[in-house]
């Protein structure tokens, strides 16, 4: 038997029912542009009938319907998409910070310009060119100091950007540690509050959104592999490391950057280690040819002012012939072709001799500005005692000694500078410690590492634009599962809307047929 | 395929910040009228690129050599033509003087210009192209003769070389000796010079006789000097005229690599313009429809 109010009951949940759809219906409009939200969705369900097992059966034929009931409110979402998208995203911050930092490199290069190195050392060749067409010129020599100046300049100022970008890179990974591990430590809180909820079980959607989108966020910065355990707790991995062990953060250290396989922190480890490869390949080039073992030829002879050996057979003067190898005494006037192994243009410089009088054989043309011997970009500089005086340009190769034995220079003599000027055209070995590049001009070198960057800069544009599309197209695919289409929403709200004002209807039906049974029956004759 | 709102914007948004990049990019080749900016834009051809600048800048320094090897063996011509002038002077005088009608204090006077003829040969052995004296081999700051000792002075061996490509050093000068004759030897012209004169106040005809061979024998030497220096100057306006050339030809090695092809870039460009419009143009009036428009 059922009761008297039995429909009142069922419009009544009817109207309870509608109204929640129709707040969460309120709910998704609202969120409509909130990142990372997922539209919720309340399950209805026929509520349980009459009659039902266990109560007691009415003489009457049964399952009659109590109305509606919700079960839950969920929200939509694929987490296999989520998977995708973090996988992505962590190498798309990567390549992100990767790009960046070579396209900064590629400024610091500054190729192809008119104040590029490699016209900066154009410039500094083709002046010992001008000091060969006329050694003993002042404005030649004052030309050849200003570029080998520029050139150390240039160099000077490459180093410093450089060592700017690497430190740059070196405090990021430090500013994105501290945001990595403040979204561990949110994350693990956040995971506590929904284990809590859910123990009571109710979905916690709104905190789990708010979870995915910082695990989103933390996948931009770091590599994480995640897993759900059964009480809803996000359990991540970072660089190996578990990060979130429930409730229970572990902070990301230093120490764990270099285990790191993805996200901006990698990507910063990376630029810095693109920052070392260009500036050990720019000091190989310098130090290599200003230091490295070089066979030189002088065509019209040397006259020696320390004991030498040569690669050649050389004729003397006199007539006397000295064999490869044997040591050509000093004060020797070699009038035959010589080809000598010296150590790189400062080598080579230090064979010539001054335009003072008495003549001074050369002095290391380049130095280094804190007493290394090495060569770098960033201590490279023209020796002062040259930059201070034209005249210890050392361009010829030949003296002689006058009638008061003092030797005297000769002074329209350019067969060091000329020497020095082959420099630009001869073969020399690079350390292969610090570069890839073994052997070559230093000219051809320095295309070839501009090359070479050009290559990886490429390589990262394009990884960087692939991810990018990868992370679209999950992304685009994510918000066609879970976004909010405001279309839907709207007929869904009509749905609903109808649904309640037919509820309503129905109350006021069944309140219609109460008062007819209340008040109007049994008048009859009254 | 459920669409969502937001897949609408983000969809636009993104095609929008392609074909900007897109604009942007020929925007900046058309502007420049460069292809290459930065070495990621092509890895291969800004080797070129280097390559061919370097050797433009290069090839200028080897073209300035040429001009400078030049403009020295003109002088040298010039300079050799004039002592060749002085000589025939000198030979004109030496017949007058020689002539048997011709009275002793005449060749006096013809002694004294002889003198001045020598004077004027030393002057020209020891002149000079851009301060420095061109006939001393390398000792180019050390004057080669004194009008003293002219017959007797020594010149530096040594030669002025020019470079004219990478490896080709061609010599310019020409020492002193090998032009005036050796130090001290007979054909020495200023030696000669000298002898004519002794001869000429010493009235001795006979001996005047002989200096005649000996200034036909320095005229040779220097007539054979001036046919070398005609043949350095030719070679050093070949080498010129080669190095113009190939300044003409890298020139258009480097605009292959380097230089945007306009019509191409202008046609980019303009597609991409359209492709921007009608994505502005669509975007706009999609995203404004929605079902709110339409429901009461």
């Amino acid at each position: 038997m059922r009761s008297t109010f039995h429909s009142l009951e069922t419009s009544k949940r009817a109207l309870f029912v509608q109204s929640t759809a129709l707040n969460t219906l309120g709910h998704n409009i609202a969120n409509a542009s909130t990142e990372g939200y997922s539209r919720q969705r309340v399950n209805m369900t026929a509520a349980r009938p009459l009659a039902f097992p266990g109560l007691t059966r009415p003489n009457t034929p049964g399952q009659i319907g109590q109305g509606v009931e919700y079960v839950s409110v969920t929200r939509v979402r694929d987490n296999y998409l989520d998977l995708q998208y973090r996988r992505e995203n962590q190498q798309l911050g990567m390549w992100d910070v990767h790009d960046q930092a070579i396209k900064a490199i590629e400024k610091i290069v500054n190729e192809p310009s008119d104040s590029g190195l490699s016209k900066v050392m154009d410039k500094f060749w083709n002046s010992l060119e001008v000091l060969n067409r006329d050694p003993a010129l002042l404005s030649a020599r004052i030309d050849l100091i200003g570029s080998a100046t520029n050139m150390a300049e240039t160099l000077k100022h490459m180093s410093a950007s450089l060592d700017t970008l690497e430190a740059d890179a070196a405090s990021n990974i430090q500013a994105k540690l501290v945001q990595a591990n403040s979204l561990i430590e949110s994350i693990s809180q956040v995971n506590g509050i929904i284990r809590r909820i859910e123990l009571v079980g109710d979905n916690a959607n709104d905190y789990r959104d708010q979870r995915d989108v910082m695990m989103d966020q933390l996948s931009r910065l770091v590599d994480v592999q995640f897993s759900e355990d059964a009480n809803g707790m996000m359990n991540v991995f970072s660089g190996g490391a578990q990060v979130v062990t429930g409730e229970t953060p572990t902070a990301l250290t230093l120490a764990d950057v270099d285990n790191l396989t993805g996200g901006e922190i990698a990507g910063y480890k990376k630029s810095v280690e693109e920052v070392q490869t260009i500036r050990n390949q720019l000091n190989a080039m310098m130090d290599t040819l200003i230091n490295g073992a070089v066979d030189v030829t002088l065509p019209n002879g040397y006259v020696t002012a320390n004991d030498i050996t040569a690669q050649n057979d050389v004729t003397l003067e006199d007539g006397t012939t000295i064999t490869a190898g044997a040591v050509i005494p000093a004060g020797s006037r070699i009038a035959s072709s010589v080809t000598i192994t010296v150590n790189g243009f400062n080598g080579l410089h230090q064979l010539g001799y001054t335009m003072s009088d008495p003549a001074e054989n050369g002095l290391p043309f380049f130095t280094t500005t804190d007493g290394s011997g090495t060569f770098s970009i960033g201590n490279i500089q023209v020796n002062p005692a040259i930059a201070a005086d034209t005249s210890k340009i050392a361009a010829a190769g030949k003296y002689e000694v006058n009638g008061s034995g003092d030797s005297i220079t000769i002074k329209g003599n350019g067969d060091i500078a000329l020497a020095l000027t082959s420099l630009r055209d001869k073969k020399f070995n690079f350390p292969l410690s610090l570069t890839t590049l073994s052997s070559g001009t230093t000219d051809d070198y320095f295309r070839a590492m501009v090359g070479d960057l050009g290559t990886r800069a490429n390589n990262a544009t394009r990884n960087y634009t692939n991810q990018l599309n990868l992370v679209d197209g999950v992304n685009m695919r994510r918000q066609s599962v879970s976004g909010v289409s405001l279309d839907e929403e709207m007929s869904d709200m009509i749905r609903f809307q109808h649904a309640y004002n037919a509820a309503a209807r129905n109350m006021t039906m069944v309140d219609e047929m109460l008062d007819r049974v209340i008040n109007q029956m049994g008048v009859v004759g009254r | 395929m459920r669409v969502t709102g937001m897949m609408q914007s983000t969809q636009m948004l993104r095609n929008l910040r392609n074909t900007n990049a897109g604009i942007v990019n020929w925007q900046n080749q058309l502007a420049t009228g460069q292809k290459i900016h930065r070495p990621g834009d092509d890895p291969v051809g800004i080797g070129y690129q280097m390559r061919y600048d370097t050797e433009l800048a290069r090839s200028d320094e080897f073209l300035e050599n040429a001009r400078t090897g030049t403009g020295w063996l003109n002088t040298m011509d010039s300079n050799l033509q004039q002592a060749t002038e002085v000589l025939q002077r000198a030979k004109v005088l030496t017949q007058q003087a020689l002539n048997g009608t011709t009275p002793e204090d005449a060749r006096k006077q013809v002694a004294s210009e002889i003198l001045q003829l020598k004077e004027q040969m030393v002057a020209i052995a020891n002149s000079s192209y851009d301060g420095r004296y061109m006939f001393n081999g390398q000792k180019t700051d050390v004057q080669p003769y004194s009008s003293a000792t002219a017959a007797t002075d020594e010149t530096d061996t040594g030669m002025y070389y020019l470079n004219v490509s990478p490896f080709v050093t061609v010599p310019v000068s020409i020492t002193g000796e090998q032009i005036f004759g050796a130090s001290g030897s007979p054909d020495n012209v200023f030696l000669a010079l000298d002898e004519i004169y002794n001869n000429l106040i010493a009235n001795d005809v006979t001996a005047l006789s002989g200096g005649l061979t000996k200034i036909d024998a320095a005229a040779d030497r220097i007539s054979l000097n001036l046919a070398e220096v005609g043949a350095r100057t030719n070679r050093f306006e070949l080498v010129e005229n080669r190095l113009l050339d190939e300044q003409v030809g890298l020139k258009q090695l480097r605009a292959q690599v380097a230089d945007v092809d306009m019509p191409e870039a202008l046609i980019q460009l303009q597609t991409r313009e359209n492709i921007m419009q009608a994505s502005l143009a669509t975007g706009a009036r999609i995203m404004q429809v929605s079902l709110i428009d339409f429901i009461r």
